[in-house]
């Protein structure tokens, strides 16, 4: 375990140096704080709190966002050591493949985590210390930056299983990208087209089923169905009512999005050649 | 059974106290029969010698004669398709861990972090290998001392000479006092003089520790080297000391010889 700790507090250092904390949260700050300001105009039209609705804004900019820095960060990780030679080294040490692959997972988490709770706490702290809103809001925004840190760890496991899996950095990058494009943008347009294809042929439990699949989706569900006024803003107050599964079971999901490609990408490191 | 107690109890007390240096084994680096074979390449072909503390081995070979493939075994990066090698009796396949933990290496070319400072570099082999506290302070100042990092210590790796950056990479090697020291080209692209502070260090290290020295410098084996093995298309050679290997003739001629691939195959036999 104190391997795990070393080898996480270097990555964690090393973004640090290399500006990746400062510059993730300052873009997760400066978004945020706008989103609150902006994004609050509707609060008299609906009646809840300032702090539900910047909930909902952050969990549209955490879709794309989020997933975009955790790859960024984490399609190097081990590809781009192994180019380096750094691997070498690394693995010269006393160390299981194994915990390398965690030690590394958890420093870039903690930059998420980091960028999370700076980024979106000041914008939270923002707007309640402004008094538009009550304490309704903090429960649906403290889950918020909780599932954005989870989000982020689906993310960073698959840029790592990317990373362990490919020969070549500019692979590794095009996959993440590929990635990012595959389960941010490109699955929801494809499922709302299979929906109007389909033409009520797919079950409101089906449908929950296949956005579950999906982790960015299971982050937008967990955040919007999870609230009431949330998915009222959101206008998922239906799916809420109907086939939605529960924040546990949506936390699950996320674990599991994290947890599998991470375990893959520790199998894939053992066996690969340095 | 109780020889077997005796031997863990043993190493027990060689974690306790970090024992890298394994002061309990005559024959540091034990290399029995050690084979690699991709598909029908067979890289290094039943690779066989023993090391003892004190002894600066050269292990020479031309490009491709399987010295790296035989290093890279020998530090548990590649699994042997047979054979093996023991670091201070610890197999390097059946237990990696306490075989690294005997084991400092310095790779090609000397790769290191180079956004990292020396100090930050050198706590954190020190942690990843272990230590805490003052025994940390302690492995990461004496190795500080030995290399002269003094005046760089808080500088970034990447802004050192390549001199300085090859001795950061030496000290990481060195912090735990391992048995057994391998070093591949460790002088490769020094100036002459890096070359000469080097080597200096080398002789000096080699009074607790085995070393192995993979180069084709040959002037480094006759410089540092007590023993040489010349490893040709994957099979050893020879295993001699530099003096008997001169005595053959001039050094580049004898290593030349040697490497030719049908003079590889006769001295084989």
């Amino acid at each position: 375990m104190t391997a795990v700790l070393a080898i996480a507090c270097k990555e964690l250092r090393t973004s640090l140096r290399n500006r990746w904390v400062i510059a993730a949260t300052l873009l997760l700050m400066g978004l945020a704080l706008a989103l609150a300001w902006l994004g609050s105009a509707p609060v008299g039209e609906v009646k809840v709190d300032r702090l539900t609705v910047t909930v909902v804004s952050l969990t549209s900019l955490s879709v794309f966002l989020i997933p975009l820095v955790a790859l960024l960060i984490s399609y190097d990780a081990v590809v781009g050591e192994v180019a380096r030679g750094t691997m070498l080294l690394m693995l010269a040490y006393p160390v299981e493949r194994w915990q390398v692959v965690a030690g590394k997972f958890l420093g870039h988490l903690a930059v998420i985590a980091i960028a999370a709770v700076v980024g979106y706490g000041v914008a939270g702290g923002a707007v309640y210390l402004a008094g538009a809103g009550g304490t309704a809001g903090i429960p649906a925004f403290a889950w918020l930056i909780a599932s954005t840190v989870l989000l982020g760890a689906c993310f960073v496991a698959l840029g790592y299983l990317a990373s362990t899996l490919v020969r070549e950095r500019a692979t590794a990058a095009g996959v993440a990208l590929g990635i990012w494009l595959v389960m941010v943008v490109v699955y929801d347009l494809a499922l709302l087209g299979v929906l109007v294809g389909a033409e009520g042929v797919i079950s409101q439990q089906a449908f929950s089923l296949l956005l579950m699949l999906n982790p960015a989706d299971a982050f937008r569900m967990f955040n919007l169905v999870g609230s009431e006024s949330a998915s009222m803003i959101a206008g998922m107050a239906g799916a809420a009512g109907g086939a939605a599964p529960t924040r546990g079971v949506l936390a699950a999901v996320l674990l599991a999005w994290a947890v599998v490609p991470l375990g893959l990408a520790m199998l894939a490191f053992r066996r690969r050649d340095v | 059974m109780v020889r077997r107690a005796l031997h863990k109890l043993l190493r027990a007390l060689m974690f306790l106290s970090h024992d890298a240096g394994c002061r309990h084994v005559e024959a540091v680096l034990e290399v029995e029969a050690l084979t690699k074979r991709f598909d029908r390449l067979v890289a290094a072909d039943r690779v066989t010698f023993s090391l003892a503390r004190g002894e600066v081995l050269g292990f020479l070979g031309p490009n491709g004669a399987g010295k790296s493939t035989t290093m890279r075994m020998i530090a548990g990066f590649l699994p042997p398709t047979s054979g093996t090698a023991r670091v201070c009796g610890h197999d390097v396949v059946t237990a990696p861990i306490a075989a690294r933990r005997a084991l400092g290496y310095l790779p090609e070319g000397a790769p290191l972090y180079g956004e990292m400072t020396p100090a930050g570099l050198l706590d954190f082999v020190a942690r990843a290998r272990g230590f805490r506290g003052a025994a940390k302070a302690s492995r990461v100042s004496r190795a500080v001392e030995r290399l002269e990092l003094e005046r760089v210590l808080h500088q970034p790796i990447d802004t050192l000479s390549k001199g300085f950056r090859r001795r950061v990479g030496l000290a990481q090697a060195i912090l735990h006092e391992p048995g057994v020291l391998i070093l591949d080209e460790p002088t490769d692209g020094l100036d002459p003089n890096q070359k000469r502070q080097v080597r200096a260090l080398l002789r000096e290290l080699s009074a607790n520790t085995a070393i192995v020295v993979s180069t084709h410098i040959l002037e480094e084996v006759e410089a540092v080297c007590s023993r040489a093995i010349v490893i040709a298309g994957g099979r050893v050679v020879v295993d001699s000391t530099p003096s008997e290997l001169a005595a053959r003739g001039p050094l580049d001629e004898v290593f030349h010889a040697l490497t030719r691939p049908s003079e590889a195959a006769a001295a084989e036999a």
